[in-house]
């Protein structure tokens, strides 16, 4: 693929979306706390920049960064009054939640759906998980296309929020934007079922999953960062 | 009769897991950057979702898919930064609803309503830390700071606010179940959908 | 048992909350190696058929099925979808894609096998060769043309190697050349002795292919002919079976320049824009356009023909406003429209016509865009008077997502006629329409005209052409070529 450096195994991927996430709510405010949200702010940098995806990196690390210094800072020095608190709220919840959205964008850039589907069925995972965990990976671009293709054509035809009225508006938005996506869905259906989706025996995916140095390394700064956490 | 959950169930559940998450997240979230929306957020969220879960029980008629299509939902809002919460309750309030709906025959109308509400509910759960864990936020920067600072965070999020969300939750849903059944019957029964 | 591929006796289905039979009394026997092409109308029951064979009915589609059907010697009704040794390939290349990058795509239906990796790779492999994908190897789909979708689509069937092929309206969103790959794919697996049964509108591609051609009407067999019956009708004869020209794909029609009002494109560049594929790091193209000059006469229909990716999209929605490139200048006669002006006053029916209808009935979304309507110096239809000239005055309450395809592109140009707007650009209108609503099609486009609208149409259907042209140009990569 273009320019795209190292990618992870999708359960290293899975894992580290989860990992994070609770390691961003629940770290409090003690010095090994704070340094273990640092490792974890740093890895989605590091894994989009191996996706080749540097704009996004630096716009992320960026907004993170200045996050995570106004909520330290401003904690430590209490000067402005209630602007301050509120100051220091927005900037701990953007610090808090950027990390846990951008690693969710990247497991969906980076996670093919065949990947996914060898990986969860290596875990043993059953059937009814996997097949709409696939679809679900395969049809969030698919909304986003249909999503964008919905708003162009509103824009052809002039209908603005302003000129139609809100209720109007999210109606015009949504309903064909569902409708698209059904339709789509439908196709998509059809076409799996027809493709021996669901025949009841143990398949093998060509899709090569795997530990690779890369995946080793993450889950080294995984449980370093977790290990000055609690040690911390 | 005892119906197996088929190929196809699983791939509407997908599909329908994206849809819901579209609308409770994209469009939810517009509600985030303005203030006063926040507030508002426990109501006109399940509003909007209202189409989209009354679309996926016309394609539902086994016991199973609600509960997978929470779970799932539940999955996906924890990646996205949210508290486990979301999931905790999203373990027992899906089947919960799930149970109801079956019990109407996925068709009866108070069923739809009351399991939709339930459902609903689940999303009480992102904002659960907001309230319950403050005691344990509170003494970690409480050591810190002086009690005025501490005072005015209780005072933006009074306790009874999770109470009022919880009821804005429910009428929201039960709204939204008019609303969806509304359009439905608007838009994808006269266009065939249905 | 029988030696037939697929053998039908007396079978009529009609879908739940249909009334009528979608198809009636059908009787019909495929011999193995057959190619059989099903010709006939948009809701004749060509789609029905390709549905009883592949098994979607009635394991996806419920309804009720009467007669008894048997494919390769198994029931389908008394099967699970997946004994059925049938490959199917549908009309919409964006939406038949399970996974999200074409090498597990084309391994999908193999993997599903539950074959051990090594065969599935071989196959892979071979799939890939037989039909020259190796460009193709390890791309994400979201980044492919529709012809190159549809290619990864017959490979990831054909590794599955199936006894029968269906195949419904394959060529629908496809171009000249696409269609001619697509072509060879079909021979390929005649040769191979596979049976194939394709439901098609565009018969050009398939005329020497056909060792059957089967006419349906009303969910009717109405006719068959031999494939060398069928290769002896000409094209008059086969308009008035009701089908589309099997032997025009050759453009004929030319103009002189032209002369009176015109507005004037000039120094129009349109960059490639390619923007980040979701899912995989790939660039999705939107391609460039490169014109110097172009006139497009007020008042008529001009034709803008081009194959996929020859930027015949990227200059329709520039026209429309949806795009900010600043060089390039729109000239009415008098003065420059900017960007905002050409999005008021030009009127854009995009490829998917689905996406643009919002409301809830016919009449409704032709009231919405006169309610819309900004001051214009043309004529104002009624919405009456629209829908009388259009024909929707059968539809009128009628859901817009209810109808036909052709009957939507129709409702897209109602409304363009009463947005008052004074050019209306379309792009692919006719993209999978039989004969009939194609010409209902380019019967709107003239009434558009003749209302004093503008109109510029992208297409690759020559037989559009023919029916509504005033005057043709041609893009090619991009830049304005003789036609």
């Amino acid at each position: 693929m273009a320019r795209e450096l190292f990618r992870l195994d999708p359960r290293t991927t899975l894992l580290l979306v989860a990992v994070l996430n609770v390691v961003m709510f629940s770290a409090g405010f003690a010095a090994g706390a704070g340094v273990a949200r640092m490792i974890f702010m740093t890895i989605p940098t590091v894994l989009a920049v191996g996706l080749g995806r540097w704009l996004a990196a630096l716009g992320y690390t960026t907004l993170v960064w200045l996050a995570f210094s106004f909520e330290t800072w401003s904690l430590d020095v209490w000067w402005l009054g209630g602007l301050n608190l509120i100051l220091a709220g927005l900037a701990s919840l953007v610090a808090r939640l950027a990390p846990g959205i951008f690693m969710a964008y990247i497991a969906v850039i980076s996670i093919r759906v065949g990947e996914l589907m060898a990986g969860l069925a290596a875990i043993h995972l059953p059937r009814l998980v996997i097949i709409p965990a696939a679809v679900i990976l395969r049809f969030l671009p698919t909304v986003r296309e249909e999503s964008a293709s919905v708003q162009t054509a509103m824009s052809a035809r002039g209908l603005s929020l302003t000129r139609v009225g809100p209720l109007a508006w999210l109606e015009y938005r949504l309903i064909p934007l569902i409708m698209s996506t059904l339709r789509c869905g439908e196709e998509l259906s059809q076409a799996a079922l027809t493709r021996g989706l669901g025949r009841p025996v143990r398949t093998h995916r060509i899709a090569r999953i795997g530990m690779r140095p890369v995946d080793v390394l993450t889950l080294g700064a995984m449980v370093t960062g977790i290990g000055v956490w609690i040690v911390g | 009769m005892k119906l197996s959950i088929t190929t196809k169930d699983l791939i509407n559940v997908g599909i329908f897991t994206v849809l819901y998450l579209v609308v409770v997240g994209v469009f939810g979230q517009l509600g985030a950057l303005i203030p006063i929306l926040q507030v508002l957020g426990p109501f006109y969220i399940p509003v909007l979702a209202g189409v989209v879960f009354m679309l996926f029980l016309t394609r539902v008629n086994k016991f199973g898919l609600v509960t997978l299509l929470g779970i799932l939902v539940s999955l996906l809002v924890l990646a996205t930064g949210q508290s486990y919460w979301v999931a905790v309750l999203a373990v027992f309030l899906s089947p919960l609803a799930d149970l109801i709906f079956k019990l109407g025959g996925y068709k009866r109308w108070a069923n739809t309503v009351l399991g939709y509400l339930v459902f609903s509910q689940m999303l009480i759960g992102t904002v659960v830390p907001l309230f319950f864990a403050r005691e344990s936020f509170l003494a970690k920067i409480g050591s810190r700071h002086d009690a005025a600072w501490v005072r005015a965070l209780v005072d933006l999020t009074p306790n009874w606010m999770f109470a009022v969300m919880i009821g804005e939750l429910a009428l929201g849903a039960v709204v939204g179940a008019y609303v969806g059944r509304a359009l439905l019957r608007k838009h994808f029964e006269r266009a065939g959908i249905v | 048992m029988s030696d037939s591929a697929v053998r039908l006796s007396g079978v009529s289905f009609s879908y739940s909350g249909v009334e009528s039979d979608s198809l009636a009394k059908l009787e019909l026997s495929l011999r193995p190696g057959e190619f059989v092409v099903l010709a006939g109308p948009s809701g004749s029951g060509k789609t029905t058929l390709t549905r009883l064979i592949n098994g979607l009915i009635p394991h996806y589609y419920e309804g009720s099925l009467l007669g008894q059907v048997v494919v390769d010697g198994i029931d389908p009704s008394a099967n699970a979808l997946w004994r059925l040794p049938v490959g199917s390939v549908f009309q919409n290349p964006r939406a038949q894609f399970f996974t999200t990058d074409t090498t597990s795509e084309i391994a999908f239906g193999v993997e599903n096998l539950g074959l051990p990796t090594a065969e599935i790779l071989s196959r892979v492999e071979e799939a890939i060769s037989a039909m020259g994908l190796a460009d193709l190897r390890d791309r994400s789909v979201f980044a492919l043309s529709g012809g190159e979708k549809q290619r990864v689509a017959c490979a990831s069937v054909a590794a599955v190697r199936p006894a029968i092929y269906v195949l419904d309206e394959p060529s629908a969103n496809l171009d000249l050349e696409s269609t001619r790959q697509l072509r060879e794919i079909m021979a390929g697996w005649k040769a191979g002795g596979a049976t194939v049964v394709v439901a098609e509108h565009r018969l050009g591609f398939l005329r020497d292919l056909a060792d059957r051609v089967l006419l349906f009407a009303d969910g009717q067999l109405r006719t068959e002919f031999s494939g060398a019956d069928f290769r002896s009708l000409n094209d008059e004869q086969l308009h008035q079976l009701g089908l589309r020209s099997a032997w025009g794909e050759t453009m004929t029609a030319t103009q002189g320049p032209p002369g009176g009002d015109c507005f004037e494109i000039t120094g129009l560049r349109c960059r490639h824009r390619s923007t980040h594929a979701p899912g995989l790091s790939a660039p999705r193209p939107e391609d460039a356009v490169h014109v110097d000059h172009l006139r497009i006469p007020k008042g008529k229909v001009t034709v803008l023909v081009g194959a996929n990716g020859s930027g015949k999209t990227t200059l329709a929605t520039w026209l429309g406003g949806l795009r900010r490139d600043r060089e390039g200048r729109l000239n009415d006669g008098r003065r420059n429209w900017n960007t905002a002006e050409r999005r008021r006053r030009v009127f854009l029916v995009l490829q998917d016509v689905n996406h643009q209808l919002f409301t809830e009935s016919v009449a409704e979304e032709i009231a919405l865009s006169a309610r819309l309507a900004g001051p214009t110096g043309l004529p104002i239809l009624s919405e009456a008077e629209i829908m009388e000239r259009l024909d929707l005055v059968a539809v009128a309450d009628r859901h817009p997502m209810s109808l036909s395809t052709g009957q939507k592109q129709r409702v897209a140009v109602a409304t363009a006629l009463a947005s008052g707007r004074e050019v209306v650009v379309l792009d692919e209108p006719t993209a999978g329409l039989d004969l009939h609503h194609m010409n209902a099609v380019a019967d709107a486009l003239r009434v558009l005209a003749d209302s004093g609208r503008t109109v510029l149409v992208a297409t690759h259907d020559i037989e559009l052409v023919a029916a509504c042209a005033d005057l043709v140009i041609r893009l090619d990569h991009g830049i304005l070529t003789p036609v």
